[in-house]
Parts: structure tokens; C-alpha cells; sequence
């Protein structure tokens, strides 16, 4: 029978330190935004093709955060995990259901981009998992 | 389900860390199964019942609700 260690190791997921590389690549892609941004006029890159560079760079590193291990893996992380995950798919869907519903409301077309919802979900597993962690972490 | 880990670990005068390095979970994995937030999985309660000598009926009781 393996071990409960080679179990969760086997899952696919990156080493911990891939936190910190997904959240540096996550902020270098803002600020790459927002300078994209400030200096619409000097930049001759359509302006179009940087938000979406940008904004995969945004996702990739929000990614690889999110599949990066905690210090300790074991069963109970990855119920955590999965209780994350669940609870930001039901996030993302009421995001969706009412950015719509206001968008008819308001007769006013907010657009719901592929890359919005991703990134919504993304951030919200982030958050949910980190939260359940502290929590974990304090009994 | 209610469980007598916190009493075979007295038994045994282990500690939570302790029994987490044996069964090769984290501390808070036992703290939680000790206090019924978390029901451990069937490989793990084999786990602690191999550790503590006792049988995983001995050690993991169902309750009228369950």
C-alpha cells in the first residue's frame, strides 16, 4: 500500500516554491498592464494584443499558484483543495449569472470575457484555499 | 462518527505531532480527526489503527445519526 506521503506526491502538482514564481509572474503582468497602459502612445504594439498577453500572464501565474503544494500535502489538504475549488466554480457561475442579469437590467453590455471568468475563478480558489489554511493553521 | 484517538494517544503518551510524523500526516490533519471536523480516509484510518494496535472498529464508532 503507498504511503500516504508517495499518494500526494504523485498528484502532478508543483514544488511550493512555484507560489512565489506564479505570483511574481502574475504581478510582472499587471504592472505590464498598466504600463501598457501609461504609455499607450510611445508603444506601436496594438494595443489590443497587450491586454491579451497581459492577461495570460495574468492567468498562467494566478495557475501556477494555484497548482503549487503547501509545505505539508497530505489528505486533508487536498479535501481542502477540492472544497476550494468547488466553492469558486459556484462563485464564477453566480459571477457569470449576474454580471448577465445586470448587464439586461441596466440595458448596458458589460462584456464577460473567457479570460474575466477564469481569472475570477482562479483568484476565488486562491482565496478560499489560503483562507481554509489559516484556519487550519491556528487550531 | 466519534473516535477514540485522544484515548489510545494518552495510552500510548503520544503526542499529536508525534502520531502525525507516524501516520505521515500533518498535525492539524490529526487535531481535526480528533475533533470530528474531518473524517480520515479508509487508507489512513488503517493507518492509525495499525499505529495504536486496535482495531479501526475499536477506534472509529458510528453514531445513532450517521
Amino acid at each position: 500500500m503507498k504511503t500516504n506521503h508517495d499518494t500526494y506526491k504523485l498528484r502532478g502538482f508543483l514544488p511550493n516554491y512555484f507560489k512565489r514564481i506564479g505570483l511574481a509572474l502574475a504581478i510582472i503582468s499587471v504592472l505590464g498592464f498598466i504600463g501598457g497602459m501609461i504609455f499607450e502612445q510611445a508603444i506601436t504594439i496594438d494595443k489590443e494584443a497587450i491586454a491579451t498577453i497581459t492577461l495570460d500572464g495574468v492567468i498562467l501565474g494566478l495557475l501556477i499558484i494555484s497548482l503549487s503544494k503547501t509545505r505539508i500535502e497530505d489528505e486533508m489538504i487536498m479535501h481542502l483543495r477540492l472544497n476550494a475549488f468547488a466553492k469558486a466554480f459556484i462563485f464564477g457561475t453566480a459571477y457569470l449569472f449576474s454580471v448577465s442579469l445586470m448587464s439586461l437590467i441596466m440595458h448596458n453590455d458589460v462584456p464577460i470575457t473567457p479570460h474575466s471568468l477564469i481569472i475570477v475563478e482562479l483568484i476565488m480558489f486562491i482565496c478560499f484555499f489560503e483562507i481554509s489554511l489559516s484556519k487550519l493553521s491556528k487550531q | 462518527m466519534k473516535n477514540t484517538i485522544k484515548v489510545e494517544r494518552a495510552k500510548k503518551d503520544i503526542t499529536q505531532e508525534k502520531l502525525a510524523e507516524l501516520a505521515e500526516v500533518s498535525r492539524q490533519t490529526i487535531n481535526s480527526i480528533e475533533k470530528n471536523r474531518y473524517v480520515p480516509s479508509t487508507v489512513l484510518a488503517l493507518r492509525l489503527s495499525r499505529i495504536f494496535g486496535v482495531t479501526v472498529n475499536e477506534l472509529f464508532m458510528l453514531e445513532d445519526d450517521d
